[in-house]
C-alpha cells in the first residue's frame, strides 16, 4: 500500500474539527495516551487468528442489547418537541369567532408543496369584501416548512405543535375549513414560545 | 399401542419445533432490535411473543404470486422441500432418557433411536440444499439462481468438513447413536468438568459451528440469500405461503443445529447428577431433562442470532479459501490429534 | 407633417411633429410612468405622475400632454423627476386602502408596481382615510371607490369610445368620486372595456371577481370566433378552464377594445350542453358509439353512395366557425372522392353595431371570408343552401358531410335543406342541442377556444388561433377527426393532402393584406 500524505488519512477528525463542527463522537478521541495506529497490508499474527477479532466484533453487538434504548414508546411517551415546533396548522379566529383569512391566496401561492387549496367568494360580514368559501390544506402534502404563515397578511395561518397527525384515508388528511378552524379551537391557550 | 405413541410423539415433536421456529423468529426480531437500541415487537401480547402469529396471518393473507415463466413443478415443491429435512433431523435427537410409561412401555424420548444417527444428520442435512436451488432454479429469476448456485458451491465445501469435524467425537464414542454420544458426555473429568465434547473435542466444536454456520444460511455465511447484491436470492420471487416456508425452514434449520449442536457438544440433555441412574426413575426427571436440553439448544440459538446481527457477511473468495484452506485441513488435524491421543491414553493406560 | 428631433435622456429620437413627450420616449422604450394617460383615450393631465424635467424650463412638464419640439432635450430620470414620484405616489397612497390581499388587480396593478419603485414603506397621513361605498354600476362591472384613483380613464372611455357616457366625476379633492346615476347602469356593449383600462382594481368584472389570482393565469393569444371582425384577444385561463378574456392591442384589426358578447363568450362553451361523445342515430334514436365504429361508419357510408350513385352524388358544407385549415382539408377530402357540390353554413346576420371609436361586426362568426375563399380555392364553386336543397330534392346528392361547430343558439339552418332525403348526413359540431339534427352521425368537435389554426376576418387580416385546452370528453379538434376520416377512406388523400394544407401555412395562401397583431 502507497503511503498517503496528508492530514486525512493520518488523523481521524481532522477535517470536521478544521471547519468549526462539532467533532462526531464517533471520531472523539479516547483520554489517554494517544499511539498512533498504522495501517499495515500485512495483518499481524494475532489479526490473522481471525477468532479474537471475531469476538470482539460479536459483542460489540451483543453490548448493546442492555444498554439505553432511542426509541420513544409513543402513545405512552410522549416526544418532548422543541419550542419552534412547526405541526398541524390552524385558522385563526378574530375576536369575534370569525375567521380572519381572507382568501388572499399568499399562502396557496408561497407554498412549495402545492398542497393548500382556496376558494373565494364574496364575504358575509361587511369589514371584508372577500373570505375563503373553502380552504383545504392536504396535509399529506405538506412539508411542514412554515411558508404559509411567514407569507399570511392577516396572521390567518399558524402551525400549532400538534405533531401527532394520523389518519386511515387518504381523504380524511384533507384538512377543511372546519377542522383547521377546530384546531384554532383547540390550541387557543397554548402557547408557541417562539412564534406566537 | 406403540404405534400411537410414537404417532403422538411425532406430532409433539414436529409441532413443537414449529412452535420453536415461530419463537426463534421473534427472539431474532427482539435482539436485533436491541443490539440496535431499538425495543423490537413489543405490542403485540406479552412481550410481543404474538408477533409471529400476526406475521403468519398477514403472510396468509398476502397475494400467493406465481411470476410467469417459472418450473411450476419444482417452484411449488421447492419450499416443502427445504422445510422437510429441517423436521427429519430433529427426529434423531434425543431429549431426555427412556420412559416407562403404564409400566409397561419403555420409550425412548426421541422420535427415531437409529444407529446412524449422525450419519442420518448429514444425509437429510444435505438434502436441504434441493430446496434452495430447486427454487433457485425455478423461480426463472437471475438473482435467484445466482442465490442457487452460490448456495450449491457452499454447500459442497462446507459439508465436507462438517462430516471431518463429527469423526473425533465419533472416534470418542465408538458409535454413530446420538443416545451413545450422549451418555458418553455424562461423567466427570477430573472430578469437576463435565465430560462434555465441548472440552474434549474444542477443534472439532468450532470447525463444526463454522459449518453449522454456513448449512444454515445464517450470517456471515448468508451468501445465497444476501439482500444486498441478490434482493433475497432464491426466495425473492416467493410470496405469501410459499414465502413463510421457506422463513420457517430457515428457523427450523437454526433450531435443528442449535439441538444438534447441544447433544453433540453440550452432552444433551444430561447434566452431572441428572439421571436414572443417580436419582431413580422419579417422575420429573424427563422434565427436568427435557428442560436442561431446551436451555442448551436456546444458547445455541442465541448465539446464531447475535452473530447475525454483528458480523458481517464473508466475501465468496473469502468463503472458499476459509472453507477449503483453513477448515477442512483444521477438521483433518483435529482427526489425527484425536487418534493420536486416544492412542497414547490406551497403550499407557 | 414634419419630423422632430429631441433627446431623451441622452438618446436621440425623430418622431412625428405633435407627438407628446410620453409617446415620443415610448416609442425608444424609455417607460415614463403614468395612470391617466391611455394611448387610446385624450390625455387630461390629471394624474400628475408623468412628469418629466425639460431643459430650459423651471418647472417639471407632465409628458403625456407636452408636444416635442426641436432640440428639446428630455430627462425622465433625475433626482427631481424621482423626488416627484415619489410625492405623487405618497398623495396616491395617503388615502389608498391597504386592500392588496383581496383586491382582483393585485399583481397586475400600475399603482402597485408604481409603490414598489416610489412609494414609501411608512405613512405620514395622520387624519382618517376617506371611505367610499363599493358601487354596482352596472350588470357585469362593480366600483370599489375607495381604491379609485381618479384618473378618469372610465368616464372618458364611455365619451369618446362608446360615446355613452354614463360615468362621471361628482364633488372635488379628496371626496371626488365616479358617479353613476342609478337609472343609467352601465350597459353599453362595450362596457367591458372599463375593467380592462383601470390601473387599479377599483373597477372590478363580476364575472372574474375572486375566482382567481392573475399570476396563476395563463394567456393565450387568439381571436375572437364572435363575430366577423375576429377581434385579437388574450385568453386567460387557469387548470383547463378559461376564466377572462381580455383584448390584444392590433392596429388591423380591432385597436385596442373588444366588445362584451366576444368578451363573454367562452361561458357558453363551458358546462353543460356540450357533446362530448359521438352520436349515432339508430332505432332507438341516437346513442353514443367510440370513435374507430364512428369513423368506420361515416366512411363506409360514404364510399358505398359514391360507388353506387358517383362521386357527384356526396356533397360537403363547410362552417365560417371552422378554421381556414379545417375547410380546405374538408374541401380537399371530397374533392378527391370525386365530390363536385360544396356549400358552407352562412353565419348568422344581425345589424353591424357602430360606436364612435368601435364597430361590431354583423356576421356573427369569425372565418366567414377565410372560409368561403377557401373553399372556392379547392372547390371551383360554391353552391348556395339553397342550390344545394334543389340538388338533393332532384336526387343528385345522396350523402352530405358537414362542418358544424356552430354558437349555441345559432344552430345550423339546415330545416329547408331536405336532409330527411339523403342516405347519409353527418356533421361534427359541439352541442348536445344538435340533437334535433335529422342526422345519421353527430361527431363532437372542439369549440374555438380548443382549435389550432388561422382565421381570415372580414377586412381580409389573417389570424392564429391558439388552443386554450383541449376538448372536452371524448370530443376532439375538428382537424383530428376530418384526418381520421381520411385515413379510414384511404382515399388518394395520404399524404398529398395533409401536405397540401400543412406544408403552406395559410399566411401564404396569398389571402393576407397584412400580418397578424400585436400585444
Ligand atoms: S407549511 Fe409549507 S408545505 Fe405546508 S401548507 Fe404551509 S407552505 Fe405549504
Ligand atoms: S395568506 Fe392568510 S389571509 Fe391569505 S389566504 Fe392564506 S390564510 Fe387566508
Ligand atoms: S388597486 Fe392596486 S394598490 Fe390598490 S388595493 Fe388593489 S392591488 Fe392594491
Ligand atoms: S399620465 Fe400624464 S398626468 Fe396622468
Amino acid at each position: 500500500m502507497t503511503h498517503l500524505p496528508g492530514p486525512i488519512f493520518n488523523a481521524p477528525g481532522r477535517a470536521t474539527a478544521d471547519r468549526g463542527l462539532p467533532t462526531p463522537a464517533y471520531d472523539t478521541p479516547r483520554p489517554g495516551p494517544q499511539k498512533e495506529k498504522r495501517l499495515s497490508a500485512r495483518p499481524t499474527f494475532f489479526q490473522r487468528l481471525i477468532v479474537p477479532g471475531l469476538l470482539r466484533t460479536w459483542w460489540s453487538g451483543v453490548r448493546h442489547i442492555w444498554q439505553k434504548k432511542l426509541t420513544v414508546q409513543w402513545p405512552e411517551q410522549v416526544r418532548e418537541v422543541s419550542d419552534n415546533y412547526r405541526g398541524v396548522h390552524r385558522l385563526n379566529k378574530d375576536d369575534r369567532g370569525r375567521m380572519k383569512c381572507v382568501a388572499c391566496f399568499l399562502c396557496q401561492t408561497a407554498c412549495p408543496a402545492n398542497c393548500i387549496r382556496i376558494e373565494a367568494g364574496p364575504s358575509p360580514w361587511p369589514d371584508r369584501p372577500k373570505y375563503a368559501v373553502r380552504f383545504t390544506i392536504d396535509e399529506l402534502r405538506c412539508v411542514f416548512c412554515g411558508m404559509c404563515e411567514e407569507a399570511c397578511p392577516e396572521d390567518a395561518i399558524e402551525l400549532t405543535r400538534i405533531y401527532s397527525l394520523v389518519g386511515t384515508r387518504r381523504d380524511e388528511m384533507l384538512f377543511d375549513k372546519e377542522q383547521l378552524l377546530t384546531m384554532y379551537d383547540l390550541t387557543r391557550d397554548e402557547k408557541h414560545p417562539l412564534r406566537w | 399401542m406403540m404405534i400411537a405413541i410414537n404417532l403422538v410423539k411425532v406430532l409433539i415433536v414436529f409441532a413443537f419445533v414449529q412452535a420453536m421456529a415461530g419463537l426463534t423468529l421473534w427472539a431474532e426480531r427482539r435482539l436485533s432490535a436491541l443490539m440496535q437500541d431499538r425495543w423490537g415487537p413489543n405490542r403485540l401480547g406479552p412481550f410481543g411473543l404474538l408477533q409471529p402469529l400476526a406475521d403468519s396471518v398477514k403472510l396468509l393473507l398476502k397475494e400467493d404470486i406465481t411470476p410467469q415463466g417459472v418450473d411450476r413443478l419444482l417452484y411449488y415443491l421447492a419450499p416443502a422441500m427445504s422445510l422437510a429435512p429441517a423436521l427429519m433431523t430433529v427426529a434423531v435427537v434425543p431429549f431426555g432418557e427412556p420412559v416407562t410409561l403404564f409400566g409397561q412401555y419403555v420409550v425412548p424420548l426421541q422420535v427415531a433411536d437409529i444407529h446412524l444417527g449422525i450419519l442420518f444428520i448429514l444425509a437429510v442435512g444435505s438434502l436441504e440444499i434441493y430446496g434452495i436451488v430447486f427454487g433457485a432454479w425455478a423461480s426463472n429469476n437471475k438473482y435467484s439462481l445466482l442465490g442457487g448456485v452460490r448456495s450449491v458451491a457452499q454447500m459442497l465445501s462446507y459439508e465436507l468438513f462438517m462430516g471431518g469435524s463429527l469423526v473425533g467425537v465419533v472416534m470418542l464414542t465408538g458409535s454413530l447413536r446420538l443416545n451413545d454420544i450422549v451418555a458418553s458426555q455424562q461423567h466427570l473429568l477430573w472430578g469437576w468438568l463435565p465430560a462434555w465434547n465441548l472440552f474434549r473435542q474444542p477443534l472439532g466444536f468450532v470447525v463444526f459451528l463454522v459449518a453449522a454456520f454456513a448449512e444454515t444460511n445464517r450470517l456471515p455465511f448468508d451468501l445465497p440469500e444476501s439482500e444486498q447484491e441478490l434482493v433475497g436470492g432464491y426466495h425473492t420471487e416467493y410470496s405469501s405461503m410459499k414465502f413463510v416456508m421457506f422463513f420457517i425452514a430457515e428457523y427450523a434449520a437454526v433450531f435443528t443445529m442449535s439441538a444438534l449442536l447441544a447433544t453433540v457438544f453440550l452432552g444433551g440433555y444430561g447434566l452431572p447428577g441428572l439421571s436414572v441412574a443417580e436419582c431413580g426413575p422419579v417422575w420429573w426427571l424427563p422434565v427436568a431433562q427435557a428442560a436442561v436440553f431446551l436451555t442448551k439448544t436456546l444458547l445455541f440459538v442465541l448465539l446464531f442470532i447475535t452473530v447475525r446481527w454483528s458480523l458481517s457477511r464473508l466475501r465468496y473468495d473469502q468463503l472458499m479459501r476459509l472453507g477449503w484452506k483453513v477448515m477442512l485441513p483444521l477438521a483433518l488435524l483435529n482427526i489425527v490429534v484425536t487418534g493420536t491421543l486416544m492412542f497414547l491414553w490406551r497403550t499407557t493406560g | 407633417m414634419s419630423d422632430v428631433r429631441l433627446t431623451i435622456d441622452d438618446r436621440e429620437v425623430v418622431v412625428p411633429e405633435g407627438t407628446t413627450i410620453l409617446e415620443a420616449a415610448r416609442s425608444v422604450g424609455i417607460e415614463i410612468p403614468h395612470f391617466c394617460y391611455h394611448p387610446g383615450l385624450s390625455a387630461p393631465s390629471n394624474c400628475r405622475m408623468c412628469l418629466v424635467e425639460v431643459q430650459g424650463q423651471d418647472k417639471l412638464v407632465p409628458s403625456c400632454a407636452t408636444a416635442v419640439a426641436d432640440g428639446m432635450v428630455v430627462r425622465t430620470g433625475t433626482p427631481r423627476v424621482h423626488e416627484s414620484h415619489r410625492s405623487v405616489m405618497e398623495f396616491y397612497l395617503s388615502n389608498h386602502p391597504l386592500d392588496c390581499p383581496v383586491c382582483d388587480q393585485a399583481g397586475e396593478c400600475v399603482l402597485q408596481d408604481y409603490s414598489y419603485g416610489w412609494g414609501s414603506a411608512t405613512s405620514r397621513f395622520e387624519e382618517t382615510k376617506v371611505t367610499q361605498p363599493v358601487k354596482d354600476v352596472g350588470p357585469d362591472i362593480v366600483l370599489y371607490a375607495d381604491r379609485c384613483i381618479m384618473c378618469t380613464r372610465c368616464v372618458r372611455f364611455l365619451r369618446e369610445v362608446s360615446g355613452t357616457g354614463e360615468l362621471s366625476v361628482i364633488h372635488r379633492g379628496v371626496r371626488s368620486e365616479i358617479h353613476v346615476a342609478g337609472d343609467r347602469p352601465v350597459t353599453n356593449p362595450l362596457a367591458g372595456n372599463i375593467v380592462d383600462i383601470c390601473p387599479v382594481g377599483a373597477l372590478c368584472s363580476k364575472d372574474f371577481l375572486f375566482k382567481c389570482r392573475v399570476w396563476w393565469l395563463t394567456s393565450t393569444a387568439s381571436a375572437c370566433p364572435r363575430c366577423a371582425r375576429a377581434c385579437s384577444i388574450r385568453v386567460d385561463s387557469s387548470e383547463g378552464r378559461i376564466l377572462r378574456i381580455k383584448p390584444r392591442e392590433n392596429a388591423a384589426v380591432n385597436g385596442m377594445w373588444i366588445c362584451d358578447e366576444g368578451r363573454f363568450a367562452f361561458r357558453q362553451w363551458h358546462g353543460a350542453g356540450r357533446l362530448d361523445v359521438p352520436l349515432v342515430n339508430g332505432d332507438r334514436g341516437f346513442t353514443h358509439c367510440d370513435w374507430d365504429e364512428a369513423i368506420a361508419l361515416a366512411a363506409r357510408s360514404l364510399r358505398q353512395v359514391a360507388m353506387r350513385y358517383g362521386g357527384e352524388s356526396v356533397a360537403f358544407i363547410g362552417s365560417p366557425w371552422a378554421t381556414i385549415e379545417e375547410n380546405m382539408l374538408l374541401a380537399r377530402l371530397f374533392v378527391s372522392l370525386g365530390a363536385t357540390m360544396g356549400s358552407l353554413w352562412p353565419a348568422p346576420a344581425e345589424s353591424p353595431q357602430r360606436f364612435p371609436g368601435f364597430e361590431i361586426s354583423g356576421e356573427k362568426a369569425w372565418n366567414v371570408a377565410g372560409a368561403r375563399r377557401t373553399l372556392m380555392d379547392v372547390a371551383g364553386q360554391l353552391l348556395t343552401l339553397d342550390r344545394l336543397a334543389d340538388e338533393i330534392e332532384r336526387g343528385r346528392v345522396r350523402a352530405v358531410y358537414a362542418l358544424g361547430g356552430a354558437y349555441r343558439g345559432a344552430l345550423v339552418p339546415c330545416d329547408d335543406l331536405g336532409l330527411e332525403l339523403l342516405e347519409f348526413f353527418a356533421i361534427q359540431t359541439c352541442f348536445v342541442t344538435d340533437k334535433g339534427l335529422k342526422a345519421n352521425l353527430i361527431l363532437p368537435g372542439a369549440s374555438p377556444y380548443e382549435k389550432v389554426g388561422t382565421v381570415r376576418n372580414e377586412r381580409g387580416v389573417l389570424q392564429e388561433v391558439n388552443a386554450v385546452m383541449s376538448p372536452p370528453g371524448q370530443a376532439r379538434r375538428d382537424w383530428d377527426i376530418l384526418m381520421a376520416l381520411a385515413k379510414a377512406l384511404a382515399a388518394t388523400v395520404d399524404d398529398d393532402l395533409t401536405r397540401a394544407v400543412l406544408d403552406r401555412p395559410a399566411a401564404q395562401w396569398n389571402y393576407t393584406r397584412s400580418a397578424s397583431g400585436n400585444e
